[in-house]
């Protein structure tokens, strides 16, 4: 059982900005977190597959990415049978049905749209780690998909 | 002296034999008759005699009575016996052991009497080492000596035993035939043809009532036969007597006891014996009482002959089988019939070869029968047997009994079968038809009843409940279904059930108040049952509504009466146009020659031009003289002719009726037209072709005009192709670009608000100001960009139907507005939603816009209410002439309480960047009812705003459904 109160975090994110907001939303959490950033596909399936010993705990995935997309990543995870348990937070500009739809089908378990307010990136970021705590890391109804805030 | 025996042979012994020499080599001297030179003459002479015969011969000499015998008697001594040690003994010592029994006879010889003749004496003599009862005939005579006075017996004899022995076995064999003949009880004759003597043993005589006489004439005896079978038993005889018969006799016969009068039955057997001369010297054998064997044989035989007549006459199929060997043994005509096989392949065969159809079932049934002799028995069971060749499937209810024999084994099986197919169709059909009748009664929608007219009392069917209104189960009186009889019909009823007890028939027809009031009209059928007396008894009958009927006679006579008027007033037009049918004919034929725009021409059928008008002169440009006459292949470009399709094309009239064509035609002076030509072939009463009919008609400018056309369409559908080409660049810029931006001011805002966060005290109070606006501007951005991608996104490229319950999107549109609903007090109701076919998505994002605007636009004062609903309904039902007649629709109205807008503004409001009111009071992008709108029009529907000032609004979507709904 994952504890929210230290938990480890994976960002795959090529935006240095995005990275920045993100890890800074996080320190103002009342967590206790660690957090590993990557900043393509490529560099994230490499650390997941051979580099790391131990799998983070959730793994927050931009879709729009060099060299390899989220897409493609969460794809390859979910057929790894060694991976395949890891919960997957998209995190994303954008809000397409058709794409929303196509992760959720792929296996993902939260969809995060990157807010322009740094108090709501804070709350969804708190909101996600919490639904995947407490939901014992199953994954929600497709309705429930979509974290809004 | 006795040693000189050669020299001084004595002459007497010459020959003589084996007991010559005995004799000769005998040492006499020590007998009493001394040395052999002292016997006297007689002795000699006696003696030569003797030992020379071959009869056997004895002799007993002197006073001592010395015994000697020859060669013939000594096998009457036998071995072991007295030979030869007798020879020269005295007598008494030799015959010891018979002494007694032929002393006196020598004696009466010896003292002068007559030779003795004893014949078959039984004289027990020792030999072969023990006494046997030997038999002799003898005789006993004297020999004189010298002195003439009888000095020995000379005794000749013949031994008889043999001869003896075969007598008595002869007698003792006759003894035992005559004993086995008395206990057999068997009657003996004998008949001497020769004759005509008969004789019998006593018991015969005793049957035939014949004196007890030695001889009987063989005619006495045939008059105790029985009358009938005289001749018969005369006959055998005389067959047995005839030589060439073989002499056998065997024959039955009753004879009659003349005295008592007893019948007896009698078995006569025997031969006859012929001579040399093949005449037959004797006829004998035996009679046997067989009148209890007949009896018992006739008793047996009318039993088995009354159980065969029983079995063969019983209406029953019978098979008698033997138990060991299932040979069938009886069979009677009621099993052939059953069996439907012939007498032949049942009789004397294996069972199971006749039924070899059926072993497969019953074998193993059968055997348990033979074995445990307890019956089986098959009950109307169904069974494939060939019969008559052919398989046929039959039900037969059948037995295996067994049958026991006195000693209580089974020894017989009896097959006893009935065939009951008859029965069980007749049952079958039975069924079928009370089935039949029920699904006729069923069906027919008939109420049933039966009216006890003793106790009043009714029974009736849950139809004929239901047609008088009450429950199916309910129990009603007749007296509460008579009280729902109309009054007006009450007289009808009762007349026909007067009617109905005199002569059984009841048929009427009322009205009735239905339970639930309605008024009803039935027909009552029904057939009344009587007694032996003739007193109506019981009420069997039907009911059935008839309102619906009744309803359509008065509708049905209405429509006749109608169409009767109608008739007459179309036969009143028929005439009067008929009448302006010939006048028009006549002015046809002057209207067809005064057309010009039509050239109309007739061909005959070899396709020359027989008339011609004076649109075919403008057309064409010959005058009628000048091509009547004429092939109509002229009209043809010589490509045409070559191609023979003026041909083809009058082919195709014939074939078809009419040959319909556009192409270059041929004027007179060699220009071209363009020509629409219809060619329709003219029939004879006999429906033969007698000729065509042209009609051309130059349509060379139409030709030029669609030809222009055709090209102007090429033209439109390249620049079309262009167009949704750079339709396609535009898009995908609208939505790239858009979603790029929203990355840099998405950032932006970020940095802002961190700013503002942090940073905010640092600023003077005109900084804060314009930071704020700069905040604000971002976010107006950020809006309008949203909006835009999702304009650009509606595209119709992305249409994905799915059947989507309209109460699912509203409850998705609820949840993404949660706050701004629960902020404002808004309520959201949403009426008779149905499903519909729509692009899922597409629709949320229009409800959205369509709720959202609800919010944004409504009164600070009035907590909004929202109503959303639908309804599938005829596009006649609309008063909108966008929506087709014929199509359904489905609308869905979505209606606030909000400020609502002036109706002239209706259209207005659903173009791109359209706002009524000032950024500063609702801020918006005007871009969300263009969204709408768009999106309907995806749909194939359209939309409408109806609204008047701070009234609210109304917008009304209608989507074309499928069909109708299913109600």
């Amino acid at each position: 059982m994952m504890n929210i109160g230290s938990v480890n975090l994976l960002l795959a994110d090529d935006d240095d900005d995005d990275c920045m907001f993100f890890k800074e939303a996080l320190e103002e959490l009342p967590l206790n977190s660690s957090l590993k950033t990557v900043k393509n596909g490529e560099q994230l399936m490499d650390l997941l597959t051979t580099k790391l010993v131990t799998l983070p705990d959730i793994l927050f995935l931009d879709i729009n990415m060099p060299r390899k997309t989220g897409v493609e990543c969460l794809s390859e995870i979910k057929r790894n049978e060694k991976l395949k348990q890891l919960p997957v937070i998209i995190y994303s500009t954008s809000l397409n049905h058709e794409v929303v739809d196509l992760l959720y089908e792929k296996g993902a378990h939260w969809y995060i749209r990157k807010p322009g307010d740094f108090k709501k990136l804070k709350k969804i970021i708190l909101e996600a780690l919490t639904n995947t705590v407490e939901n014992n890391l199953q994954r929600p109804s497709k309705e429930k998909f979509v974290i809004q805030v | 002296m006795g040693i000189q025996k050669d020299d001084d042979f004595p002459q007497f012994l010459t020959g003589g034999g084996e007991m010559g020499k005995l004799t000769r080599e005998k040492d006499w001297s020590k007998t009493s008759l001394g040395s052999m030179q002292f016997w006297p003459q007689s002795l000699r002479t006696t003696l030569s005699i003797i030992l020379n015969s071959k009869f056997p011969m004895f002799l007993w000499w002197g006073p001592e009575l010395i015994c000697f015998y020859n060669d013939a008697y000594r096998p009457s001594l036998g071995q072991n016996g007295k030979h030869p040690s007798i020879l020269g003994m005295k007598a008494e010592e030799a015959w010891t052991e018979i002494w007694h029994i032929i002393k006196p006879l020598i004696d009466q010889v010896l003292s002068g009497g007559e030779a003795t003749w004893s014949e078959d004496q039984l004289i027990p003599i020792f030999r072969n080492g023990k006494i046997e009862d030997v038999y002799w005939t003898f005789s006993y005579s004297p020999v004189n000596d010298e002195s003439d006075k009888p000095a020995g017996v000379l005794v000749t004899c013949t031994e008889t035993t043999s001869k003896i022995i075969t007598l008595h076995e002869l007698e003792e064999s006759k003894n035992e035939l005559e004993f086995a003949i008395d206990a057999t009880e068997l009657g003996t004759w004998d008949y001497n043809p020769i004759t005509n003597k008969f004789s019998a043993n006593e018991r015969l005589k005793k049957w035939f009532g014949l004196p007890s006489n030695e001889q009987i004439e063989l005619n006495h005896a045939i008059n105790a036969i029985f009358e009938s079978d005289r001749q018969r038993v005369t006959t055998a005889i005389q067959k047995a007597l005839d030589f060439s018969s073989g002499g056998k006799y065997d024959i039955e016969y009753t004879i009659i006891h003349p005295g008592t009068k007893k019948e007896t039955n009698v078995r006569a057997k025997g031969r006859a014996w012929f001579n040399e001369k093949k005449t037959a010297y004797r006829f004998n054998g035996t009679l046997e009482d067989v009148t209890e064997q007949r009896i018992a044989n006739r008793k047996a035989a009318q039993v088995e002959q009354n159980i065969r007549n029983m079995i063969l006459d019983a209406p029953i199929g019978i098979c008698v089988l033997d138990a060991f060997t299932l040979i069938s043994e009886i069979v009677n005509d009621s099993f052939i019939e059953v069996a439907g096989k012939s007498y032949e392949a049942i009789a004397g065969k294996f069972y199971w070869d006749t039924f070899s159809e059926a072993r497969p079932y019953y074998e193993a049934a059968l055997e348990k029968v033979v074995k445990d002799g307890i019956p089986f028995y098959a009950n109307e069971v169904e069974l494939t047997l060939v019969r008559h060749g052919n398989k046929e499937n039959v039900f037969v209810t059948f037995v295996y009994a067994p049958i026991r024999n006195t000693n209580g084994e089974v020894n017989k099986i009896a097959v006893w079968v009935v065939d009951n197919t008859q029965q069980v169709i007749a049952r079958q059909e039975i069924q079928k038809g009370v089935d039949k009748l029920n699904v006729v009664i069923e069906a027919s929608d008939l109420g049933t009843f039966e009216l006890d007219l003793i106790t009043d009392s009714i029974d009736c069917s849950e139809r004929f409940n239901q047609i008088f209104g009450y429950a199916t189960e309910e129990k009603i009186s007749h007296a509460q279904f008579l009280a729902q009889l109309h009054p007006g019909d009450i007289f009808t009823r009762n007349e026909a059930f007067k009617k109905a007890l005199e002569d059984g028939a009841l048929h009427y027809q009322s009205r009735i108040f239905a339970r639930n009031k309605l008024i009803k009209w039935i027909e009552v059928k029904g057939q009344v049952f009587f007694d032996e007396q003739h007193n109506p008894k019981i009420l069997l009958g039907t009911c059935r509504d008839i309102t619906e009927e009744k309803t359509h006679i008065q509708e049905h006579q209405f429509f006749s009466d109608e169409l009767e008027k109608q008739v007459q007033q179309r036969t009143k037009e028929l005439i009067e146009s008929n009448r302006l049918l010939k006048d028009s004919e006549e002015r046809y034929h002057l209207m067809v020659e005064e057309v010009q725009d039509y050239a109309i021409l007739y061909l005959n059928r070899e396709g020359i031009v027989e008339n011609w008008n004076a649109g075919a002169e403008k057309i064409k440009g010959y005058k009628a003289a000048e091509i009547i006459g004429k092939s109509f292949f002229n009209f043809y470009t010589e490509e045409d002719r070559k191609n023979n399709l003026p041909q083809k094309l009058l082919k195709q009239a014939i074939q078809t009726g009419r040959a319909r064509q556009e192409g270059w035609r041929v004027r007179k002076d060699g220009s071209l037209f363009w020509a629409s030509v219809l060619i329709t072939a003219v029939h004879n009463e006999k429906n033969d072709v007698i000729g065509f009919s042209k009609v051309t008609h130059d349509l060379t400018e139409k030709k030029d005009a669609e030809d222009r056309l055709k090209k102007s369409a090429a033209e439109l559908e390249q620049k079309n192709i262009v167009l949704e080409k750079i339709n396609k660049e535009l898009q995908s810029f609208a939505y790239i670009s858009s979603h790029d931006l929203q990355e840099p001011l998405r950032k932006i805002q970020t940095f802002a608000g961190r700013l503002l966060d942090t940073e905010y005290s640092n600023l003077t109070e005109n900084g804060k100001d314009q930071f704020k606006r700069m905040q604000h501007a971002a976010e107006r951005m950020q809006t309008l960009i949203d909006d835009l991608l999702t304009y650009s996104r509606t595209n119709s490229a992305e249409r994905k139907y799915e059947k989507t319950d309209l109460n699912k999107i509203v409850e998705q549109v609820k949840a993404e507005l949660k706050e701004e609903l629960q902020q404002k007090y808004a309520t959201i109701e949403a009426i008779n939603l149905c499903e519909i076919n729509i692009i899922p998505f597409q629709f949320r994002q229009l409800l959205h816009n369509l709720i959202s605007n609800a919010l944004k636009f409504s009164k600070p004062e009035q907590p909004p209410q929202i109503k959303i609903e639908s309804k599938i309904v005829r596009g006649t039902e609309f008063k909108n002439n966008q929506l087709s007649d014929k199509m359904w629709y489905c609308q869905i109205s979505i209606s606030d309480n909000g400020i609502g807008f002036e109706q002239h503004y209706s259209e207005k409001i659903f173009e791109l960047f359209q706002r009524l009111h000032g950024r500063m009071e609702y801020h918006g992008t005007g871009i969300g009812l263009a969204i709408v709108k768009k999106i309907v029009e995806n749909h194939n529907g359209i939309i409408t705003a109806t609204s008047e000032l701070n009234k609210g609004a109304t917008f009304d979507i209608y989507i074309p459904a499928p069909s109708q709904p299913d109600f």
